[in-house]
């Protein structure tokens, strides 16, 4: 069976859709969340900085409120989303630990710069 | 001369501690010279009939029930209801107090019929009443006709003896119709008795008429001879410790438990808010309501002395307000001492977190604040002084630092609206990490309070002694000058249905600590905030905030506070709306307590003791 080829710029068109739908604040963090992963699988990238380096959340309050709740029940695929950018994590078990620097050659997914709506 | 002295203390007075009021009078009794016994005859009742439903009844407020069941044996053929209405009455009301009988009914008369006349004869004949002079009583809520009961016995059986009451139940004009209505009372300290009750037995010794002390009164034909009382005690260092010694013998030698006893103690008496702005629908201290406190030294000497001396951890302060200077000085040297205290104080509700924190320290474990309400607008109608994120506030920290909080929820003030109990009802879901009201329910109307006192600020309104005091009291008794409670109806009173949501939120808050407390808990660091949601099983879940919100938030944290405020602390170059505007998102959301212009973040930290 072939796989369709879905391209960062398309899960990037879906995360702008998504403001367009109506959600309650769960289904929009899991929603992300689970387009997040989309991105990441899309897309591998190196190692990213350090966490410093991250430009400050300039959405507007309702977009930040908008995606601050994740209920516990879908807080394994959030987790997974939103763990630090640097880190690598295995496809066969998400979400992980972080692993250390350097065993990047046994990752098979990493993370890329994160879609602003769907940052929590 | 002396004049051998014997302090009661009868039903229902509470079983599980001493009386402050006939310990301190045998201390300052032997402290002149007097030899004075006491009897806590209250816990001989509830060996009789048990400790479970001797606390049930001693701890019912609403119907005059304690004083019923020892109204015939007080006052004979001229008792109101002998075959027993008032359990019918009131029956739905006083059905919890069934237990295993058939009826409430049939549970109360069995107690008053067969209980209360064997504990009476006990009392008389295996107590050692021979060549006593004076028998005192102190009476408070419902120890009136118990106490009635023994004396008119002890009169009958040792005419000689001479009977002194005294209490909050004698304060002005109720003691004053006591004496003039109830034969057996000779003599009647009116307000405090620290110093008029050992010139009253000097006055007995030497053969004066006590009537002449400043504070006592007597019966003379159909009047009464008082004279007035002399200002109130300024030195409270002046006073003795309180002596329980009898209280422990006796719970000992009849099988009553007393490790879990709280000592009671006095540090200080009135109120200094009270003084100031009276809270509308307080009664308490009738007659003294100025301020007076030991100095923070003698107070700890006093807890170090009656634990040594009891082998008791436990206290409960009596006084109605804690002193703030204690904050200063007796609970930091409470805990530098490392002394094992664990104490109860009832506060104003305006405590900081640093001052929380000084009092857990200090050994402070319960504490019983005026919160009363969750409106700002309700807490202004009763002058409170305090505003209801304060109360919020006082609920969290408590929380945080481990203090357990005995509060109510009050309603049916004068001028307050639907919208303001709707607006209760719709935070508390909110609150529920925090430790939930005792109870929500109406104010009683109480003599000497405001709202009984000064009838043309609050409005015309129908009040009458409370119902149940006809099946107590003979017809002689004028009701309307005995009766401390009192039903009423302010006349722009809401009707019931107002407060059914309330009610049913506080019923659903206490719930939610059945099976554990629920928690709201958050973790920040620069820029970053965590916020762990546990308030509502199926609906759990984590809060992550950013930047300016999670700034905005912890800014929110340590005291209620306004948006313009947070904005200066923070140096943000937002405007202010749209720091309200956050504050309105995280209210929305559960996470902030909005009242008027004060906002106040409600999760705690997840680092505890800080
Ligand atoms: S309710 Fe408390 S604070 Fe208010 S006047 Fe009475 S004792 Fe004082």
């Amino acid at each position: 069976m072939t796989q369709p080829h879905i391209t960062a710029e398309e899960v990037e068109e879906l995360f702008a859709k998504l403001d367009e739908v109506q959600l309650n604040d769960p289904q929009r963090a899991l929603l992300s969340a689970i387009l997040k992963v989309a991105g990441d699988v899309t897309e591998v990238t190196g190692l990213s900085g350090a966490a410093d380096d991250r430009p400050p959340d300039d959405r507007s309050f309702s977009d930040q409120f908008a995606t601050a709740f994740t209920p516990h029940q879908a807080a394994l695929v959030v987790e997974y989303a939103a763990a630090p950018q640097e880190n690598l994590i295995s496809r066969n078990n998400p979400p992980c630990p972080p692993v250390p620097p350097g065993s990047a050659q046994a990752a098979m997914i990493s993370r890329r710069g994160t879609p602003s709506s769907s940052q929590p | 001369m002396t004049v051998p002295t014997v302090l009661v203390s009868m039903p229902f007075m509470q079983v599980d501690r001493p009386s402050i009021q006939v310990g301190l009078l045998k201390a300052i009794g032997e402290a002149n010279g007097f030899p004075v016994r006491t009897l806590h005859a209250n816990l001989d009742l509830a060996a009789r009939i048990g400790p479970a439903y001797y606390r049930l009844l001693a701890e019912h407020r609403g119907r005059q029930v304690g004083d019923w069941l020892f109204s015939v044996e007080a006052f004979g053929a001229a008792a109101p209801d002998v075959d027993g209405e008032l359990p019918a009455e009131f029956a739905d009301e006083l059905a919890y107090l069934a237990g295993e009988s058939a009826s409430v009914r049939d549970r109360l008369m069995r107690t008053r019929e067969h209980d209360v006349p064997a504990f009476l004869d006990a009392l008389v004949d295996g107590g050692d009443w021979h060549g006593t002079g004076v028998v005192g009583f102190s009476s408070t809520f419902q120890q009136n006709t118990a106490s009635f009961a023994l004396a008119r016995r002890l009169k009958e059986r040792f005419p000689d003896i001479v009977t002194v009451f005294g209490g909050a139940n004698f304060d002005g004009v109720m003691g004053l119709e006591l004496v003039r209505s109830v034969d057996c009372v000779d003599y009647a300290v009116i307000g405090e008795g620290d110093r008029a009750f050992p010139r009253l037995l000097a006055a007995l010794a030497a053969g004066t008429d006590p009537a002449d002390v400043p504070g006592v009164a007597r019966r003379d034909g159909d009047r009464v001879v008082a004279t007035e009382a002399a200002p109130p005690l300024d030195q409270l260092d002046d006073l003795p410790a309180p002596d329980y010694g009898e209280f422990f013998e006796r719970s000992a030698s009849l099988g009553l438990p007393t490790a879990e006893t709280w000592l009671p103690f006095e540090s200080a008496r009135g109120c200094w808010w009270g003084a100031k702005h009276h809270c509308t629908f307080c009664g308490l201290n009738g007659t003294t309501m100025r301020f007076r406190a030991k100095s923070p030294q003698r107070v700890l000497d006093e807890l170090v002395g009656q634990a040594r001396r009891y082998h008791a951890f436990r206290f409960e302060a009596v006084d109605n307000i804690l002193d703030p200077a204690y904050l200063k000085e007796l609970f930091p040297a409470l805990a530098a001492g490392r002394h094992d205290f664990q104490i109860f104080y009832e506060v104003k509700a305006n405590l900081t977190r640093e001052q929380l924190k000084v009092l857990a320290h200090g050994g402070v474990t319960h504490l019983q604040p005026g919160l009363e309400s969750l409106s700002s607008g309700v807490l202004r109608l009763m002058d409170k002084g305090v505003r209801a994120a304060q109360n919020v506030n006082l609920l969290r920290w408590a929380r945080y630092y481990g203090l357990h909080v005995g509060w109510n929820i009050l309603w049916g003030f004068p001028g307050e609206t639907e919208e303001d109990y709707l607006a209760q009802a719709a935070v508390v879901p909110h609150l529920v990490h925090l430790q939930p009201p005792a109870s929500a329910a109406g104010i009683w109307l109480e003599r000497f309070s405001p709202l009984y006192a000064q009838p043309d600020r609050f409005g015309p309104q129908r009040r009458t002694f409370e119902a149940s005091y006809r099946h107590v009291y003979p017809e002689g008794v004028d009701l309307d000058r005995v009766a401390y409670f009192f039903d009423h109806e302010f006349v722009d009173a809401l009707p019931p249905s107002a407060y059914a949501p309330l009610a049913k939120a506080v019923a659903d808050w206490a719930e939610a600590w059945s099976g554990g407390p629920p928690s709201l808990t958050f973790r920040s660091t620069r820029g970053f905030l965590r916020i762990e949601d546990r308030r509502r099983q199926g609906h759990d879940g984590t809060y992550t905030f950013h930047d300016t919100l999670a700034d905005i938030y912890v800014a929110c944290s340590e005291r209620p506070t306004t948006a313009p405020a947070v904005r200066s602390a923070l140096g943000l170059d937002r405007p202010v709306a749209d720091v309200e505007a956050a504050f309105e998102q995280f209210a929305e959301r559960g996470l902030m307590f909005l009242d008027g212009n004060l906002a106040l973040s409600l999760a705690l930290p997840a680092t505890p003791g800080r």
